[in-house]
């Protein structure tokens, strides 16, 4: 038998590993609160430039879920990164392309984190 | 302070110790997406900008009375229900096909005091089946009744044996080639020894956006796409590409939207581990 971090996970008495030996395990960091954005309204879209401490390579990055709303990540440079929020339209046949969100599209009222961690392993 | 946890991996390097959580896993499941569902009424005339999916699919993996039978530690409303919703990831990967498809996780509480947690995917190819795993990283859990829990300084569960870990292999980002008919192809290699059957992708993107028109002698031709994703699981490696749904005009209108998801690998069988 191999050594390992061994789990009965369903208390079965099967003993599985608890993760692979070698790959890198991901670690929660901590998270950056995001000021109120307006979304623009030609292309529905915000962005927020951040700083993650030094050193996180292809870091876990992920952001809370908006109503109405999504978002998703681009690297810009060093420890730098853009988030960008994307509002969604609609199209209506009578009145063209309408917004289904409004600004704000994080209210200040509620907390809306960045969250980061990275590997360890 | 005293170290009360601290395990290292074969290379010598601690993966977990009671500093920084550990994303937990709450349960990796598979589910056919079989369901057949309504066009949309007036598809032509109000369009919402998202794909809209021909078979939808999904399943309840655990219900309770209270969110804190459920094993979230919050009183049971709709609020904090919505909130957990929020901070729950899922991932999913399909099984046998390289069909694209979308999953969503959810936590509901429905007024005759029943709690759920769930997971449902979409796609455009009928019988699709897609296997999930859901994490939770910043909510509260329930500890488990058994096992090891690792608490941080301030009281937080940040390591709780009967939930596993999450193990990260990459991210799927850049720029995309909107306009085209894949707009990305990433390519996974799986790591030495490992299976690629357990490697997910998250879906957190809303799937990129992008009209365009042609003109020709019988007059201008408008049509939209989204990019959605394609899995191709290979031994050695997971291919993603972002594929259009649908031919468009050459000439762009509206272009928006981009992707960013996280790539994982999940050891654990399936099961529930909330």
């Amino acid at each position: 038998m191999t050594a390992g971090l061994l789990v009965d996970y369903f208390g079965t008495g099967e003993l599985v590993s608890a993760f692979h030996p070698t790959l890198q395990i991901c670690y929660m960091q901590g998270s950056i609160q995001v000021p109120p954005i307006n979304l623009d309204n030609g292309n529905s879209t915000g962005r927020y430039r951040f700083d993650l401490p030094s050193g996180l390579q292809n870091p876990f990055l992920y952001f809370d879920k908006i109503h109405n709303a999504s978002s998703y990540f681009r690297y810009v440079s060093g420890d730098t990164w853009d988030l960008y929020i994307v509002g969604d339209d609609y199209v209506d046949s009578a009145v063209g392309r309408r917004h289904n969100w409004s600004n704000p599209i994080n209210p200040a009222d509620k907390d809306y984190r960045i969250h980061f961690g990275g590997y360890r392993g | 302070m005293a170290e009360y946890l601290r395990i290292t991996n074969d290379n010598q390097v601690t993966v977990i110790d009671d500093k920084y959580l550990i994303p937990k896993l709450l349960g990796r499941w598979s589910f056919s997406i079989d369901t057949v569902l309504p066009v949309p009424p007036n598809i032509k005339q109000i369009r919402f900008f998202r794909p809209y999916w021909k078979f939808q699919g999904g399943m309840v993996f655990k219900r309770a009375n209270t969110l804190r039978e459920l094993g979230f530690d919050y009183d049971t409303t709709v609020q904090n229900a919505n909130m957990i919703s929020n901070k729950i990831m899922v991932f999913g990967r399909s099984i046998g096909s390289n069909a694209p498809f979308e999953v969503f996780s959810n936590v509901g509480f429905t007024s005759n005091n029943d709690c759920y947690i769930s997971v449902s995917g979409r796609s455009d190819t009928q019988f699709l089946n897609v296997e999930f795993a859901v994490y939770a990283f910043d909510v509260k859990l329930m500890p488990s009744k058994f096992g090891v829990h690792a608490f941080s300084e301030d009281g937080t569960l940040i390591f709780d044996a009967m939930r596993g870990t999450m193990q990260n292999i990459g991210i799927l980002e850049g720029s995309l080639n909107m306009g085209q008919s894949v707009a990305r192809t990433y390519t996974i290699p799986t790591p030495d020894g490992l299976d690629s059957n357990n490697i997910f992708i998250s879906f957190r993107s809303r799937p990129p956006y992008y009209a365009g028109y042609d003109y020709s002698s019988s007059g201008v031709r408008m049509d939209d796409a989204f990019y959605v994703p394609r899995m191709t699981i290979n031994p050695t490696n997971v291919v993603v590409q972002l594929v259009r749904t649908s031919s468009v005009g050459k000439s762009t209108a509206y272009s928006f939207g981009g992707y960013f998801e996280n790539v994982v690998y999940v050891p654990q069988k399936q099961g529930t581990y909330l």
